[in-house]
């Protein structure tokens, strides 16, 4: 269960909008309102909250951060010239 | 001679003959005659029929004759037959056979122009030429190549597209298009079939590549096709290491897990995560946790992946800071999530197959070791990497350091079995007891480490799971009715030496044992043991044992009571205590003197029974000899025996149960009778 996607929230939601989530998403009835009813419990606790966030969300920015994307000096296709060492003439 | 003139109706006669026969020409001969001397409509009417037979003939001669020239290739005379055959006969067939060699003469002719195009550098002039041929495989393969010498590169790859490329020739030519259309990742695959050590070639190749990293770095610039970029980029990276594009891959892969995470395809994710690296740093760390954690979710395929990231990553401190600032909390957080991943080993383990229960086992081993690292580390920051799973520690080169840091921390370890069983899962010979822990013994076995096969600062740990894995293997051969290695007693002496409570778990073993095969080996090693290491506890196993299967031995008429009677002293010996023996040799001695006493009185030896009687302190043994004498009394009157003898029996009666107790009222039921007598 991704209590985020059931509520439809962002990563970090203060304990009002995940209950204004929740009472949306029973409006919506896309899911069960069991489903709802504990997705809203899973978030709203402190440390159940935490936890699915640990769960739910991957943050890969510092291991992206750190890559060098500085391009090296480009070559152009007009210099490829065609070889005539696999000819069979 | 002159020649008989002949008249019409014996030319007649001979043509019709010929006719029947169908050689027309003499037949036709033989009619004309006839005609000329008188016409007739009928004979002309045969002569016709004649004339188109014997064109049909030729006609027939001509096909087989062009048909000849046509496999020798000589199509101008093949076509020069055709076309007669076709006069004569005019059959649909010849036409359309003349049609295609003539589309073959000119098809011939273009090929000729073609490769002499070809030859003198008109490359397109030579691909106009070839295209207009007949589309073989080689005119095919010619057309591509000139196509492509003759700068047209479009042309060339859809040329190319559907043909097999079987030499390195029109793989260089297909590739070089493809570069030449900017498809650089499409050429280097075609040129990666091309193994040569041409420079010029390798030059170019590399040039193909530098081409390609250029082009995906614009298409990073441009678009968010990760996936793309990634592909393309890592057969760069894989065929040729780095390519300048190694970072840009890795983004790309980033990127595209990113995206992936979003499209919960976990399966692709961890496809891209494999093989594993050789450093785990934090971030990383956390990534494959959390998707070993979602596929297990959805399936128990990975349940072992999970556990061996999981443990080590909620422990670690860089991303457990993150669970929050506050200590207790984070502590909180990471039981929360110990927990969540515990759920979903218990749901498999309790609908799944054996490997879901084996990996909810080595998750229990596992957490208690890591808790007690954990513990064992402590705060201390440069320790730290090393609180992690004994399967991790393994996979990612910890093992040497966490064995250094057990030996180094002896006392932190509530005793020696605790100490040489955390550093015995972290050592080489880890595997095998995981395998314990899951019973299967055979694999525990083959899993040990050969001697001299690892380090030696793990020797004390690896000959601690060899004792506690033989040891283990043996009382399961023990359950299972199996006799033991000798070598095995060696090793569980060595065992018990740094546990006793092993030593007990045998002892129980033994006692709670009922069946005299059982018996038999638990007897057998515990007399072992007992040679090596003779203490209380199996010194009276040993006697219990030896006791109880003595008396099953007995019982079954396997054992008579003078061996029964051994046994049970040499018993007693090795515990005086042992009530069970003690009670029974009151029993035994009973039976013994019962054995005696019958053996005696069968051979009439009434000397030796009176005195094994009379000896005897057990009750049972004096009644059973006063019912024999009873016996012999009420039988004597129907002995056939005269008075004297009858009262001298009675005399030497009274004598012997005299002789074992004077007040036996048996003594004077015999009285009375000699009375009578």
């Amino acid at each position: 269960m991704n209590p985020y996607k059931i509520l439809s929230i962002n990563k970090h939601p203060t304990k009002q909008s995940i209950i204004k989530a929740a009472a949306f998403a029973m409006r919506e009835r896309k899911y069960d309102i069991k489903e709802i009813a504990a997705a809203q419990k899973e978030l709203i606790d402190p440390i159940s909250g935490i936890t699915q966030q640990f769960l739910q969300f991957i943050d890969l920015k510092s291991l992206r951060d750190r890559l060098d994307l500085t391009r090296s000096e480009a070559q152009t296709v007009s210099s490829l010239e065609y070889l005539s060492c696999f000819d069979l003439s | 001679m002159k020649k008989k003139p002949q008249n019409r109706d014996s030319i007649l006669a001979k043509a019709e003959k010929f006719f029947n026969r169908e050689n027309y020409p003499l037949a036709k001969r033989e009619f004309e005659k006839a005609n000329r001397i008188a016409v007739q409509d009928d004979i002309t009417e045969k002569i016709k029929i004649c004339v188109r037979e014997i064109g049909q003939l030729k006609a027939k001669d001509l096909v087989k004759k062009a048909r000849k020239y046509a496999k020798k290739s000589k199509l101008r005379e093949a076509l020069r037959c055709f076309e007669q055959a076709y006069g004569i006969s005019g059959e649909d067939w010849i036409r359309e056979r003349i049609n295609q060699l003539k589309g073959d003469l000119s098809s011939s002719d273009s090929l000729k122009a073609a490769r002499q195009a070809e030859a003198s550098g008109e490359y397109e002039k030579a691909a106009g030429l070839y295209a207009g041929t007949q589309k073989g495989k080689d005119t095919r393969f010619k057309m591509a190549h000139c196509l492509v010498r003759a700068g047209r590169y479009d042309d060339a790859v859809s040329a190319f597209k559907d043909l097999t490329l079987s030499d390195y020739s029109a793989m260089y030519d297909y590739g070089f298009a493809l570069a030449k259309v900017g498809k650089y990742h499409q050429c280097l695959n075609i040129w990666g079939s091309i193994e040569s050590d041409d420079s010029a070639f390798l030059k170019q190749r590399a040039s193909v590549r530098s081409l390609l990293a250029s082009d995906l770095y614009d298409r990073f610039e441009h678009s968010e096709d990760f996936a793309g970029i990634y592909k393309e980029g890592i057969s760069i990276v894989n065929s040729t290491g780095d390519g300048c594009i190694g970072d840009l891959v890795e983004y790309c892969k980033y990127a595209w897990i990113d995206q992936l995470w979003k499209e919960e395809q976990y399966e692709t994710i961890r496809g891209l995560l494999l093989p594993f690296p050789t450093k785990m740093e934090a971030d990383l760390l956390t990534l494959y946790a959390k998707t070993f954690f979602k596929l297990a979710e959805i399936s128990g395929e990975h349940l072992s992946d999970l556990i061996m990231f999981w443990l080590t990553t909620v422990y670690h401190p860089e991303i457990s800071w993150k669970f929050s600032a506050r200590p207790e909390e984070r502590d909180n957080v990471r039981r929360a999530l110990i927990q969540k991943a515990e759920d979903l080993l218990k749901k498999y383990a309790d609908v799944g197959d054996k490997s879901s229960k084996t990996a909810l086992v080595c998750w229990n081993v596992e957490k208690k070791l890591v808790e007690d690292l954990q513990a064992l580390v402590g705060d201390r920051e440069d320790l730290s990497c090393l609180v992690c799973s004994p399967q991790f520690a393994v996979r990612f080169g910890k093992s040497r350091r966490i064995i250094q840091l057990i030996r180094d921390n002896r006392g932190f370890f509530t005793d020696l079995e605790h100490y040489l069983l955390t550093g015995g899962y972290y050592s080489s010979a880890g595997p095998s007891l995981f395998h314990l822990e899951n019973r299967q013994y055979d694999k525990a076995l083959a899993g040990l480490p050969v001697s001299g096969s690892y380090d030696t600062a793990e020797s004390e740990f690896v000959g601690y799971c060899v004792e506690r894995v033989q040891f283990a293997c043996g009382l399961h051969c023990l359950e299972e009715g199996e006799s033991l290695p000798g070598q095995y007693i060696e090793t569980t002496v060595n065992l018990f030496n740094k546990t006793s409570k092993y030593e007990q778990e045998l002892i129980d073993k033994a006692i709670d044992s009922h069946e005299p095969d059982k018996l038999r080996l638990y007897e057998d090693i515990l007399n072992e043991l007992h040679s090596m290491r003779p203490t209380k506890g199996i010194k009276d196993a040993l006697s219990l044992v030896m006791s109880r299967r003595a008396i099953m031995m007995f019982n079954m008429r396997q054992m008579n009571s003078k061996v029964l009677n051994t046994t049970i002293r040499k018993a007693l010996k090795l515990n005086p205590e042992n009530e069970f023996a003690s009670g029974l040799l009151g029993h035994v001695k009973v039976n013994v003197e019962i054995e005696k006493l019958n053996h005696a009185l069968n051979r009439y030896k009434m000397g030796k029974a009176c005195r094994i009687a009379a000896m005897s302190e057990n009750e049972e043994v004096r009644d059973l000899f006063f019912e024999f004498m009873e016996r012999n009394l009420e039988e004597l009157d129907g002995h056939d025996m005269d008075s004297t003898g009858k009262a001298f029996f009675l005399r030497e009666l009274y004598k012997w149960c005299a002789d074992v107790d004077e007040s036996h009222p048996i003594l004077d039921k015999i009285n009375n009778k000699s009375q009578v007598i």
